[in-house]
Formats: structure tokens, sequence, C-alpha cells
């Protein structure tokens, strides 16, 4: 505001000026930071009143008026530059950002603040670093480009969904995503998982899916992102804070002549790594041998010679493609001193790497400024977005890549005729996978009006009154067709068609008042309000079977469509308020309090408080330090402590709904959970230390977070003993309430160091960050033997989260080897299909070749001599140690080059997907080529004949003699082949447990910027053209496709569970971007 | 002009805030507005019907695929490939195992549920006979699945009040009950319900005799509970008694057909006493998957039914005196054909619209013989979808679990 009032007196001055004529000089302004013209900017003649402003093509001429003129170049977030005329007429001046000036204003909730002011843990992502990755939600953009911050893609597919957790994972809440911000306005989802959009269980069973509600968002329109870590700069978000909240600014207007760009990338991506799988030849060597384990019974005579077969089908270069994408932005901005306006348009289109998966945007947004009267100012943000998907289930056990893995390689993809081949045999059914991905349809369309109005009254000049209405008006619809075809002989006669369409509206309204006053050096800030929200869902969908063709998908040509339908609402009412206190740069504090209502709770407990206080010490701005400034330029300590809330349940936990089950008497309603009228608020108490230095004059920059946060009365389901009734399947079970029955802890400690290496010519700058997370469930529920379980695809427990113990580590046994021979047998712990007469069979019990696990326990809590239950243990966290990212940029004349690498240590991967690649159960399914190496038996005494009686049983082979029988590779790791697994060896073990740990080279951007000369040419002010390559290479020990991997879809309270996870793609792209 | 801004602006603002402050609670007060909660429902004498009713299928849907595998693949009836229960290599974590015991206490909840919203919830103007009636229909529902839950797993505990045992935090401390006096529940259980139930209630639907031929299974079981090849005498004189008093009082009498007990448009047949109610719908749970676990591969229109590769053991063709080597069948037994095909066999009341079910023309066409036993499933299979709509591959089907004539063939015994 002051500037623009700066810059207006400084338009008056230089008219009255002009007539003064003497002398005439001419010259240009460029920006520094992309070699741009720059419009706007002030030429003054130094102790004169004289000046002038550049025009759009950055020039400008002056007559000066005094003898010795020197002329002062000046711009808003720019260093000024003086310049002594001398004999010059003509002059190329080259401003540069000013770091300090432009880091200085930064969004908080509610407001802006000065960043020198903040005492708070906040961090600033910028453009650059947005435009730095190649993505398609700007979520992705936070990957490992901040410290604190744990980011994870859901999946590869185009536009998925990124899990972040801001300080480590703080509550077992289905939502542990963050708040986001957009302009001031929350950003609504409408859930997350595939049945929120009507998709049923097509997207996997999980409350997390791939798909985004940030998708919906054109990256290009975001200046910045603001991270709030701390409890002290969340609070003011109150009851919604508790997971971090990312502050989204989008563009707004420039003053001066419409400036057009024009932003455009192509790239082409593809999946690099391939699993380890049996090409045909070892398929059918590992057949046969199997089968002559089997007295012949799974005999294939066309394996007969296996070096005859050539590699068959390679299902995993079936299912994945190269994909292109690409993606246009043009956007205008503009305007005068008095009415800004930034407005852009952008499509996208994206195939996915795994066949008949894409994702398309379109976007539009309009940004304006105005300011009406001096005293009052009126904006509007608004976008609007089309988004449209074909989604498939990449993961899980119906999961397209753990499917099509399976499908042996002696299946062909299509027959003679050219139609999709299937086989069926003996009841193992294998859908033609790429039948699947290219004929069952899983679409979704998105739009999206979303943004506020606002106006900004200053009555007088301390007082800013802002009132705001924000709205987000989304529209969905989802679609599964499953159309009626034959591959091979399978066959489904009857096709299914379901549409839903949702619709959910969103409005808030919020008023507040800052009075900003100065008194000496005392510096104040007070700021009150008020905010309103309220959201609205309803949807509507049809299914039916046995449509007349697969042609037209409307359910309603069905025989007996089905209806669905449902609605709803929530609301939150709030109060809050801020102070600020700043003592001559030296002393800062701030406190805020909020206070929440939310409809999610009952009567009892609806309200709640929340207060956060901040301080923070400049200690170099102290006279005794102000020696040191030559080396330390800036040093500050902060502190601060804050309270923050959940409410994230979904309505009505407080009371007990009915829902309706059908029933063969006619309709019935069956209560759908347990209430508990008492639930409540839950809180985060957060304690933060940190110290900002900066040396050299900003040439080195370190930021250090110390934190421990714990989360109390934990909001989740009542964990009951199964008993009571409120276990095994969720379409059928009485739901056990919710409750506030948990506490969490997090603590950790975050880096952040920038480097401006080189400066000269050569630039060269590092950014570097790096988080260490502790994770510990503090309490649950008051009793010692509850847990927190999570599933692998349906009941399977696979995490178990024990009070005192990291969330969601593995849960199961730890293998010791394989049995040798009957000797080991007997001399071992007795696993549960050990036979206690002493009679072993192959097929039924534990055999030579079978895996031995650890006796780690028993009843009595020492080991028993037994392998069971109770020798499950924790095998491994899937929890990062540390996390690391880090950006080198050089800069040389035109030319950028960018290195992002990113990476996590110390965390394990549970490869859900290799238990069924190797379990070696059926001879009908591929398998991962490490079972040719698995434990291979071989008689002790190969003379000895047959029949011949072992304990009392006829045996006819050396196989089928326990006497007889050994493993040929003592070492192996693998068991032996046995189709019912009577030992279990698949069960869950640490022999699926890997090392998560990687090293990315995420991106590779070099570009380069036309010089000014040739593109003013072609009446463009700027062009940079670029090339970026993504996901490079991965350093790691993982075997799977991509050991980055999050919530898992299938189950709450899973991480790094792969199921056949959509991998990254490796992304190649060029891009180009136009200014004029 | 400034002077006026302000003092109008601020005015606004007070006002807006406090009509924020008095219409706070009203705007955050939101229960459930597209469903009933427990508080509105129960109002009238169908609503408190509807709320049993699906305690007569999808609490039990888990179970049922269960227990298929326990009552018919681990005694040797069934022949199921590699399944642990033919080959008794059930794991304590077996995924069958778990999901039937939750199942079973699923039912147990909410039987003990609707009691207690019955008693605290219902409206005025429900009749006092249909608190009973619907009360006495989940306590007989509740007496099943204990009954299962004592002979599958043995010691139990015994939840009486779920909201009661959360309310006082002691659900973790439950202990389990021995089995004598598991069974002493059930028969107070069920002496409660006998009290509560009418002579006759509406067709489908549980009545006192219902609970009187339970009963009269549960004391048969316990009479044998804790002997050796002896039976407690006074137990079997009660379950002769009840036995009884169901064949002479209830007015009951069996289908003259045996396998027409196990067709649709018997659903509600005087013969069973206590029977599931499956239905087709979406609701996942409401449905019988029976047609789906047993079926042979192509038996419907939907690809849905993948049990063709399991089927009825040698064993049990040769108590029914067939052999599957050999193409002409001996049909001893009505029940055979009723219980499974075989080569030959021919079913007009499946596949009705394309003039019945040729066994062997079926696997001629398809070139595949599934069974490796030379027979499948024919009992609790509907057909295709000629009969009735069975969307997403599961069929609807009544299961009797209680039949008129098992009493009979008790009461002879």
């Amino acid at each position: 505001m002051r500037n623009i009032i700066l810059l207006c007196t400084a338009l008056l001055l230089s008219w009255q000026i002009m007539a003064q004529e003497s002398r005439r000089v001419t010259g240009t302004v460029i920006d520094g930071n992309d070699n741009t013209a720059m419009i706007g900017v002030n030429v003054i003649e130094k102790g004169t009143g004289n000046g002038t402003v550049t025009k759009a093509d950055g020039s400008f001429a002056i007559n000066l008026t005094s003898k010795n003129p020197v002329l002062i170049f000046s711009s808003l977030g720019y260093t000024s530059v003086e310049e002594v005329v001398g004999n010059r007429t003509s002059f190329k001046i080259v401003l540069n950002e000013d770091r300090k000036t432009l880091g200085e204003v930064v969004v908080v909730g509610y407001g802006t603040m000065k960043k020198s002011d903040l005492s708070g843990a906040a961090v600033t992502v910028g453009e650059d670093k947005i435009k730095g990755s190649i993505i398609t939600n700007l979520d992705q953009a936070l990957q490992g480009r901040v410290a604190g911050v744990n980011s994870v893609m859901t999946s590869g597919a185009p536009g998925s969904s990124v899990s972040i957790r801001v300080r480590g994972q703080s509550t077992i809440n289905s939502n542990a995503e963050p708040l986001y911000v957009i302009d001031g306005v929350i950003v609504q989802g409408g859930g997350n998982s595939g049945a929120s959009f009507g998709l049923g269980d097509a997207l996997g069973n999980g409350s997390t899916s791939t798909i985004s509600p940030l998708s919906t968002i054109n990256p290009s329109d975001i200046v910045s992102m603001e991270i709030l870590k701390d409890a002290s700069a969340t609070a003011i978000y109150g009851a919604q804070g508790s997971n971090g909240v990312v502050l989204i600014t989008t563009k707004k207007g420039k003053a001066g002549e419409a400036k057009f760009s024009y932003e455009g990338l192509f790239g082409v991506q593809r999946q690099a790594a391939r699993i380890d799988m049996m090409n045909l030849r070892e398929f059918a060597e590992y057949s046969n041998s199997v089968s002559q384990e089997s007295n012949a019974k799974d005999d294939r005579p066309e394996f007969l010679d296996p070096t005859l077969l050539g590699n068959g089908t390679n299902w995993q270069d079936a299912i994945f493609q190269i994909a292109p994408m690409n993606q246009h932005q043009i956007s205008a901005q503009g305007g005068t001193d008095l009415i800004k306006y930034y407005v852009s348009g952008s499509y996208m289109n994206q195939q996915g790497t795994i066949i008949g998966t894409k994702f398309n945007r379109y976007s539009f947004r309009a940004n304006l400024d105005a300011q009406l009267k001096k005293w009052f100012k009126l904006g509007l943000n608004s976008m609007y977005s089309m988004t449209h998907e074909r989604l498939g289930l990449a993961d899980s056990d119906e999961g397209i890549v753990k499917y099509s893995l399976l499908t042996p390689p002696d299946i062909p993809i299509y027959d003679l005729d050219g139609n999709y081949a299937s086989v069926v045999r003996e009841g193992y059914t294998r859908i033609n996978p790429i039948a699947m991905a290219m004929d069952e349809d899983i679409l979704l369309d998105r739009n999206k009006l979303a943004g506020n109005i606002f106006a900004e009254i200053n009555p007088y000049k301390p007082l800013v009154w802002h009132t705001e209405l924000g709205f987000d008006i989304g529209g969905s619809r989802g679609e599964r067709f499953e159309p009626a075809v034959t591959y091979g002989n399978w066959s489904r006669k009857s096709n299914s068609s379901s549409i839903q369409n949702n619709i959910n509206k969103f409005w808030q309204f919020k008023n507040y008042l800052t009075y900003s006053g100065k008194v000496d050096k005392h510096n104040y800030t007070a700021m009150l309000g008020q905010e309103i929200w309220e959201s609205n869902y309803e949807y509507e969908g049809v299914s039916s079977t046995n449509l007349p063709s697969n042609d037209i998908h409307n359910p309603n040509l069905g025989s007996d469509p089905q209806i669905n339908t449902g609605f709803g609402s929530s609301s939150m009412a709030s109060f809050f308020g801020r102070a600020t206190y700043n003592y001559d740069d030296r002393y800062m504090g701030t406190y805020t309090y909020r206070r929440d209502g939310s409809s999610n709770f009952g009567p009892k407990n609806r309200w709640a408080g929340f207060h956060s206080f901040a301080s923070s010490w400049r200690f170099t701005n102290e006279e005794f330090l102000k020696s040191i400034t030559g080396v330390l330029n800036n040093g500050k300590i902060r502190f601060g402590w804050g309270q923050t809330g959940n409410s994230n349940i979904g309505s009505y936990m407080w009371g007990a709904a009915i829902a309706k089950m059908p029933s063969g008497l006619g309709l019935g309603y069956r209560q759908r959970n347990l209430a508990n009228p008492y639930i409540k608020w839950e809180t985060q108490e957060q304690w933060n230390l940190g110290i900002d230095l900066n040396f050299f004059r900003d040439r080195i920059g370190l930021v250090v977070d110390m934190y421990d946060k714990t989360s109390k009365d934990m909001l989740m389901a009542l964990q009951l003993p199964s008993y009571m009734g409120t276990r095994g399947n969720a379409s059928s079970a009485l739901a056990s309430p919710y409750g506030n029955y948990g506490t969490i802890n997090n603590k950790g400690v975050e880096f952040t160091l920038n480097t401006h290496n080189l400066t000269g010519a050569f630039k060269w700058n590092t950014e570097f960050q790096m988080s260490f997370n502790k994770n510990k469930l503090v309490a649950l529920d008051g009793t010692a033997s509850a847990h927190i379980e999570g599933y692998g695809q349906w009941s399977d427990v696979v995490t178990i989260t024990n009070v005192g113990d990291p969330l969601y580590n593995f849960y199961g046994y730890k293998v010791v080897g394989v049995y040798q021979d009957l000797d080991d047998l007997k001399n071992s712990p007795k696993p549960e299909k050990y036979p206690s007469n002493g009679v072993f069979d192959r097929y039924n019990t534990t055999w030579v070749g079978d895996l031995k696990y650890a006796d780690l326990s028993g009843p009595e809590g020492k080991p028993d001599g037994k392998i069971d239950t109770y020798d499950r243990t924790n095998i491994g966290s899937p929890m990062p140690k540390f996390n690391y990212g880090m950006t080198n940029t050089f800069n040389y004349k035109n030319f950028d080059l960018s290195v992002f690498i990113n990476g996590t240590y110390g965390n394990k991967v549970y490869n859900y997907m290799a238990m069924n690649l190797s379990s070696m159960t059926s001879i009908w399914d591929n398998q991962l080529k490490v079972v040719t190496e698995r434990a291979l038996l071989e008689p002790m005494n190969a003379t000895k004949t047959y029949p011949a009686v072992i304990n009392g049983v006829t045996v006819y082979n050396w196989f089928e003699d326990i006497t007889n029988v050994k493993v040929s590779n003592p070492s192996a790791t693998v068991p032996r082949a046995i189709a019912n697994d009577p030992n279990d060896n698949n069960r869950i073990s640490d022999r699926y447990i890997e090392d998560g740990s990687y090293l990315r080279i995420k991106n590779i951007t070099f570009g380069y910027s036309l010089p000014a000369k040739i593109s003013r040419q072609w009446k463009v002010d700027n062009i940079r053209v670029y090339a970026n390559i993504q996901n490079l290479y991965t350093f790691s020990k993982y075997t799977g496709y991509d050991p980055e991997i999050g919530a898992s879809t299938a189950s709450s309270n899973v991480y790094g569970l792969d199921n056949g996870r959509y991998p990254s793609p490796q992304v190649y792209s060029f891009g180009i971007n136009l200014s004029f | 002009m400034k002077r006026f801004n302000n003092i109008s602006k601020y005015l606004i603002f007070t006002i807006l805030i406090s009509f924020g402050f008095v219409s706070c609670e009203e705007f955050l007060s939101r229960p459930t507005e597209d469903n009933y909660t427990v508080d509105n429902f129960y109002q009238t004498d169908e609503q408190c019907f509807q709320a049993v009713n699906p305690v007569y299928n999808s609490p039990w849907y888990d179970f049922q695929r269960g227990f298929f595998k326990i009552g018919e693949v681990l005694s040797g009836n069934y022949y199921w490939g590699s399944s642990p229960y033919l080959t008794f290599t059930i794991n304590s974590t077996d995924e069958d195992l778990v999901n039937m015991s939750a199942s079973l206490w699923s039912v147990n909840a909410y039987c003990n549920g609707i009691i207690e919203n019955i008693d605290l919830k219902a409206g005025k103007d429900v009749k006092e006979s249909t608190k009973n009636t619907v009360k006495g229909e989940a306590l007989v529902w509740k007496a099943m699945a204990y009954f299962y839950l004592v002979r599958c797993f043995g010691e139990v505990p015994i939840i009486h009040n779920n909201s009661a045992e959360i309310a006082s935090g002691n659900y973790n401390n439950v202990y389990k009950a021995t089995i004598p006096n598991v069974y002493d529940y059930i028969i107070m259980t069920l002496e409660k319900a006998i009290e509560w139930l009418p002579a006759s209630n509406q067709p489908g639907r549980i009545d006192r005799y219902s609970a009187y031929g339970l009963l009269s299974k549960v004391y048969l079981t316990k009479s044998g509970y804790g002997m050796s090849g002896t039976r407690n005498a006074s137990d079997l004189a009660k379950a002769a008694e009840y036995a009884k008093k169901v064949i002479d009082e209830s007015g009951r009498s069996l289908l003259p057909v045996y396998s027409d007990v196990f067709r649709l448009k018997n659903n509600f047949s005087e013969e069973s006493l206590l029977a599931w109610h499956w239905v087709v719908s979406n609701n996942w749970t409401s449905q019988n998957t029976l047609q789906s676990d047993l079926g042979i591969v192509g038996f419907d229109e939907y690809g849905a039914t993948w049990g063709g590769y399991a089927g009825p053991s040698v064993d049990l063709q040769q108590a029914f005196g067939e052999n599957a080597l050999s193409l002409t069948r001996n049909n001893n037994d009505a029940r055979r054909k009723a219980t499974m095909m075989m080569y030959g066999d021919k079913y007009d009341y499946f596949w009705v619209d394309k003039g019945g079910f040729d066994y062997t023309q079926f696997a001629v066409k398809s070139m595949e013989y599934q069974s490796a036993t030379g027979a499948n499933e024919v009992k609790h299979l509907v057909g295709n979808d000629n009969l009735e709509r069975t969307p997403s591959g599961t069929c609807l089907r009544r299961r009797p679990l209680v039949r008129l004539c098992s009493l009979a063939l008790l009461r002879t015994s």
C-alpha cells in the first residue's frame, strides 16, 4: 500500500519536472533474474525531484537537471542501483531481486507478517521450486524440498495423490494430511477414497486412494506455498491445524502494460525398472521340477524340452507403455496502480505409464485487485477447473500389477484371431490383464469452481478490516463399467454399469480486524476475527447389470437399476485473535487464541479453545554483537509452544446411525455403530526451539528446528476385542465407537542449509534439507493389551503398533533358515504343523525345505520350543530415520542447470507382492526368478529302493521319505515348492521385509534463455527453453519397482506396504517459456 | 463521511458477531441428515420388525462362508482342492476361522443392541407384544450364535450387553466361561425367548416353536458333552420333550419332496423353523454366497461362480450308493440328486428358461469336467438369472438351519 502511494507520488513529481529541459540520457532496465525488460522502474535523479519510470520494453529517457547527476533506479522488491552519469548518454541497468526485502512479507493465517518477525517454524516454497519438477499436482512440488515434511507419492499414476506428513504422523485418523488453504479458502477434497466418488471398491477399500483433491488445481498459477509446521504458526487454524498447514498464494497482477506468457511442456514417461520374473523357459523348467516332486501330477508335456521354447509373454512390457504428456498455459497480467489482474488458462494431458490410465485437466483462473477508494480495496480470486481421469486399480490383490506378474508367460496377450486371450485352468482364472485394463472403465470427471471475494477496509491508517466470502463448489461423476466379454475360455456374460454424481458445496465467511501500531521501538499488531463455514454434500448413483450392449453405458438401460443416494453437511464456527509484538527488531513475541465449535461433536463437547505463544530474539541486533555482523549478519533464536486440534472424524460420530440392510424378510435397518456422546476434540501440544543463522552477508544460511509434539485424546475407533462383535467384515459388523483413545508423540530435528557457493559470472547455489523424526505411540485407551492393527489386503494383520512402539511397525515372524533334514526338524523348535505322532507327510506337515522361524517367546514370555503366534514380533518400521533433499543450481550467462536429489534412510518396505510371487502354491502362476534358487530337495541315499515303509506308512519315492531327504542348497532363503503350503511359509515374516532407503536423482533441469537481442527481433521479451529429466535413477536395494511407497490404499494403519503400487515413472521433458 | 463509514462498519461487524454467537449452537447441531438414528427409529411396530430383519442375514455372511468348510470339508463330505480344511492343516490365523468368529460375535452384538434399543428407544405407539416378539427373535439368534460358538470354539466369554461393557471400560478384562456355563446361558436365553415369542409369527420369522426346536437341538448336543460314548439322560429327555412339543403343537409339516426345501419358492416353507433369509441386493453381505463359492464356473451369467473345481467327495457319493466312474446313476436316495450333480443328471428347476440344466451337456459344451471328484454341488444353488436376479454374482437364498425334519429324526432316534 505504502509503496503504491510512493510510486504515485514519484509519478506525479516526474510530471512536474518534465518542463525543465537540459541534457537527455536514455537506456533500458532489465531484470537480473530472467533478463526480461522491467516496466515501471523508478528512475530518479538524485537530490532533485526529477524522475521518470521505464516503459514496457524497459526503456527510459530522462532530461537531467543537476550538475553532477546521479541516477537512482529502484523498484519494489529489487535492490536499488545508483549510477553516476558522467559523460554517458545511454545506460543498461540490471536490477537484482532484493532477497531480504522480497522474503520479508510472508503469508500467515489471516494476514501477512514480515518474515523477520516470525517466531514460529514456517518454510516458503517459491515458484522456482514448484517449476523445478514436472508435476501434475502442486503437492508433488513439496517432495524433498522442505525440512520436516515427509512427502510420499501414493502412486505413480498421473495426478496421483501424495501423502504428506508434517513432522511425523501425529494421528491415526484416516486424514493425517495437512490443511491446504488457497488464498484463504480451505481446499475441499470431497473425500479421498474411491468409494466417496461412487467408484465403490474399484480403487481399493482403504480410506486413501490415488485420487488427489489437489489435482484439480493448476500448479502454474501458484506463486508460493508456505508450510506452517509448529503449533505457534498453525494454532491460528485451531481445530484444523494439527497436521500442519499449507498456505498457497496464487499469482496476482502487476501494474503495467499487459504481459503475456506462454508455458509449454512436452514429455514422455516410462517405467525404467522391471522385476526379475521367470521367462517361459525358466517357467517350464520350474514347472517340470515341481511336477517331478509330485509324482508328475502336474506334468505338462508341452514343456518337455524347455530349450525349444522362447521367452514367452513378458507381461510387464505389456502393461507398461511409453506415455506422452503435454501441458500448455497462457496467462496475462497487468493493470494500473489501482486495478490489477491476472488471468490464465491451461490444459494438461498426461497418459499413464500403465496402459489405460490417463489424466486431463483444463483450468482457468482470474484474480483481480481493485483499489476502489483510498480506504477500500476489493479483490476477487477465482478458478474453475475440469479434470477427466481414466483410473485403474494398480495395487492390491486385484490390481493390474500383481495380476499381470502372476500371469504365466505361456499365455499370449492375443489369440490367433487378434482377440484377447485368457485361460482358465483347474479353477485358476487369469483374466487377461491387458483386457482388464483396456475394457473395464473406471472414469472420474471432476469440476470445481473455487475462490473468494474480499474487501479490505482501512478506515484509519493502523486499522484494517478484512471481510471475505470464500466458496468451493465441486461436482464429480464416477463411472464404472464392466463389459460382457469373452476372452479365450473365460467369459463374463452380463455387463454392469454404475454412474454416480456428487455435488459438494462449501462456503466460508470470515472477518478480521488488524490494528498495527508503533511507539518508539515498540511495534505491535493485534488481530481479532471470526469465521464460519458450512460444507454440504449430496450424491445420487444408479447401477445395474445386463445392459443390452457394451456401447451405451446408461445404467438405466439395464435390468433392475439400483439407486443409491445420500446427503449431509458439516459446519464450524470460530473466533480467534492474535497479538504480535516487536521491540527494536530484537525481541519478538506472538500470542494466538482460537475457539472452535464443530458439528462433528455432540452438544456435550462441541467447543474447544487453543492457545499458543512464540517468542524470538534476534541477538545480532544487540549492540554487543554488532562487531561480528561481518561474519554473522543475522542470528535469531525462536521458541514457541502451542495447541492445535483435530476434528477430522466425519459427522455424527457422537450418535448411533441406522443403516439399511435388505433381507429376505423385507427391508431391514441395522444400527451402524456404537455411540459415544462424550467424544471430544483431539488436542495436540507442540514445543519448538529453532535458530536461524546467516553468515557472510547471507552467503550461508542455516535454519535448525527441534520439536516435541504430543497428540492426546486421539480420535479413533475404539479397539475392541473380537468378542465385542465389532470386528470382521466391515460391510456387516457393528462399527466400534469413535472416541478419544490414544496419545502419540513425535520428536524431531530438522536442518535447512542454503549456500551461495559461487557468486561471480558462474553462480552455484546449494540448498540442502534434512529431517529426523521419532514417533511413538505413548498410550492407547489405558490398557496394556490394546494395540493398533493394520491389514495387508483384507483381514491379514501386517502391522501392529503396541504402546511404546513407533506407529505402523510390521509385525510377524523371523525366519532363521530352512529345515535341512529330519534331524534339523527334530532338533528345532516345533512349528504348528510338526506331526505330534512323528509321521511326516510332505503334503500336509512341515517338511524338509520349509522355513524355520525363530522361537522368540511363549505364553510365559520366554521361548517355549514351539513356533506359534507368541513368536510374532516387530520386524521393521516403515518410517524413515531421516529424509533429505538437495538442490544444486548453476548459472552461467544464459545457461542454468539444476540438479535435485532426495531420499530417505532407515525405512523398511514390506514387499507384499513377493508373497504371491514366491509362494509356489500354484503351477499356473508365474513367479519371481528367485524361486529357481528355492530349497531344492535331494535324496541322501540315491540308491534306496521304494516302496518302503516309513513310520508305518508306505511311501513310493525318495521325496516322500522323510528319512531320506535333505536340502541340496543349504543356504537357500526361499522354501521348497509345495502346493498347499502346510507350514505356512507365506505367513507374514521378515522374509518379505526389505530396506526401503533410497537416494533418487529426482530432477535435472538444463535451461537456456535466449539473449534479449535475439528474442527482441521476434517481439518477444524472453524465451527460455529447458529440458528436464525426472526420476533419472534411484539408488536402492529394494527388489520391487519403486521403494517410495506411501499410505496403503487397501487398509488404514498401513504404510510402506507394496502390493503392486503404481511405480513412479521416469519423465523426459522439454519445455519452452515465452513472455511478450 | 469517513466517520460515518467507520461507524457503519463497526455496526455491521458487531451485528455479524452477535448473530454468530446467537445461532452458533443451532448452526453446529447436525445429526445424520439422510438416515435414521437410533433416537428416531423404532417408532412403529413395523420399524421394530425391520430392526431385527438384518440379523436374519448380514452378520452371518462370513460365518456361512467358513462354516461350509467346517461342516462339509472337514468332515470329508466335500473335496476342496488344497484347502487346509481338507488336509487338516488349519492354522490358528486361518482367515475363514477368524472371520467366522468375528461373524458370530457380530450377531451377538446386534442382538444385544436390538434388545437394548427396543427397551430404551421404542416409541410409545409400539405394542408391548411387538416389543416382546422382536426381542424374542433377537434372543433366538443370539442363542444360535452362541450354539455355534461353543461348538466351534469351546470356551467363550459371555457378552450380555455390549454398551454396558464399553461404558464400564471392562471389555478387556472379560473371561471365558466354561462350556457347561455357555450351554446354561444358551438355555436360559432360549427359555426367555420362549416366554416372549408368540406361538406363530409372520411367515419366515422366528416363533416360539423355532425357539423350542433350537432348544431341543441344544439339549441333544449338550447331552453328549463331557460324556464318553453315552449321553446325559436328563438332557436327552429334555431334547425329546421339546422336539415332541414342536412336532405335536406347532402345526407344521414336512414338504413332500425333499429337494423342495431348498427351492426359492419355498422360502417361507413351514418345514423350516429357523432360517437365514438372504436377498438379492447391492448391499454387500445381504446376499448368500454359496452359489458363488460352490457353483460350477459358468453356472450363472455373471462369471461369478467359482466353486466347480471342488465337489462332493467320493465318500459321500459312496454313501449315496453312487460311483462317479459309472455312467449310470442308481438314484437309491432322493436326496442324492438334490445334493450333488453327477454324469447324466438333469435339473428342470435350474436354467428353466433354457429347458433345464443338463450337467453332462454343460461339461461337453465347456470342454471341461471341472470337479475332481466327478460330482458338483446342487444343494444351496439357485441357477441362472431366469428366476431371480443375481447381480454382483451373489445369489439370494434362504438357508434352513433348524428343519422340522431334523427334529423328527431326532425324536425318532
